[in-house]
């Protein structure tokens, strides 16, 4: 169990200092949920199940609050009262960086964890600058299984339109994803 | 080194299926680096995938790479097993590993994917008619008149009208990249 929660805080140090950015704990679920679909290796360290903001993972929201191995690496700040998306955000400290960089270029090391490195620096490219109801329109689209019915998933649904025409301005999605979207329910 | 290539399966069709010319395509192996997944390969004809000479020079790598960019195609089981979005994160992994020279993705959609998202892959992409140009004129890979044979190939295929669209390319696209092309490397070995 040690060895499984220390490596998964391994991966969440590697998936937070791929950008040097803080970031919602909305996204970096997301994005991990992408990598644990892309590569039989990270299913071993978390498990995600349907939530009102699409795939959820406990382990992961347990790690970024409750670190074991891995302390003073990031910081988590609480969603604001006003806020019912992001989850809160979480941000490398000083420290965190340095372990980071002992961390990956031990990783490089590694030939198996290549693949992996480069994905999460993919993801961090492709979804950061998503706001996070771009992202949730993309996912609760792309993953119906994950979704459940609420209040957040009914005001993206009457915001579609609008949040997709943003995605094609902006050229995120090109016109048949814009069509595909418009089209499902 | 930049020196690595990753291929669309229609570079590989082109060359082997369209033009009917394996003897080229293994120039091209030859003289690069070539990574593919099994989504690629699996859109190759046989005669290249039971290559023997092909499985040695070719370098494979096998992850779901659609899985990372889903949400931007959405869930239809059309592009899950398409060989470009493997291409593409393949691609993008040799570039963190600063490896890749060239991406080739003929068809207009995983290009233009790629440009807009991935800028720092930008330069690295291309087509096979660019890849062709480029080998022989940047990076003096293939002989001009490999090359030249391997554009005028393509050009007669079109004119013949046997294969619907060989490269991906029309009349259309042919007047605009195809000829220009040839004419590119033509001057540019008389120049140099």
């Amino acid at each position: 169990m040690d060895t499984r929660s220390r490596a998964l805080e391994h991966l969440i140090l590697l998936l937070l200092g791929a950008r040097d950015q803080k970031i919602s704990l909305l996204h970096l679920e997301k994005e991990a949920f992408f990598l644990w679909n892309f590569h039989p290796d990270i299913k071993k360290f978390m498990r995600f199940i349907s939530h009102y903001r699409g795939p959820y993972s406990e382990e992961i929201q347990q790690v970024i609050r409750n670190p074991f191995n891995l302390i003073n690496c990031w910081t988590y700040t609480p969603q604001a009262w006003h806020d019912t998306l992001s989850g809160g955000y979480v941000e490398l400290t000083p420290h965190g960086r340095g372990e980071y960089q002992r961390l990956y270029a031990a990783s490089l090391a590694n030939p198996q964890m290549e693949p992996i490195l480069a994905a999460m620096t993919m993801v961090r490219e492709l979804y950061d600058k998503l706001s996070m109801e771009e992202l949730l329109l993309l996912i609760y689209d792309t993953y119906p299984e994950y979704q459940k019915k609420s209040d957040v998933f009914e005001a993206i649904r009457k915001s579609k339109k609008r949040l997709a025409e943003n995605l094609v301005k902006k050229g995120y999605i090109d016109e048949d994803r814009y069509e595909d979207l418009m089209a499902s329910n | 080194m930049r020196v690595s290539v990753v291929a669309d399966s229609t570079f590989y069709s082109c060359c082997a299926c369209d033009i009917k010319r394996k003897d080229l395509l293994f120039r091209f192996l030859v003289s690069y680096p070539f990574y593919l997944g099994n989504k690629i390969s699996g859109e190759l004809p046989d005669s290249i995938v039971n290559d023997n000479d092909f499985s040695r020079l070719v370098t494979e790598y096998n992850f779901d790479y659609f899985q990372l960019i889903k949400p931007f195609f959405g869930r239809s089981p059309r592009h899950a097993d398409d060989g470009e979005y493997e291409a593409i994160g393949i691609g993008y992994m040799l570039d963190v590993q600063d490896k890749l020279r060239f991406l080739i993705l003929d068809d207009r959609r995983p290009n233009k994917f790629v440009k807009k998202h991935f800028v720092h892959l930008a330069s690295s992409v291309t087509g096979t008619i660019g890849f062709v140009q480029e080998s022989c004129c940047n990076d003096n890979k293939i002989l001009p008149e490999h090359a030249l044979e391997f554009l005028h190939e393509i050009k007669q295929t079109i004119k013949s009208g046997g294969k619907k669209r060989p490269c991906s390319l029309t009349p259309e696209t042919c007047r605009a990249i195809l000829m220009p092309a040839i004419e590119y490397i033509r001057n540019y070995h008389v120049g140099a």
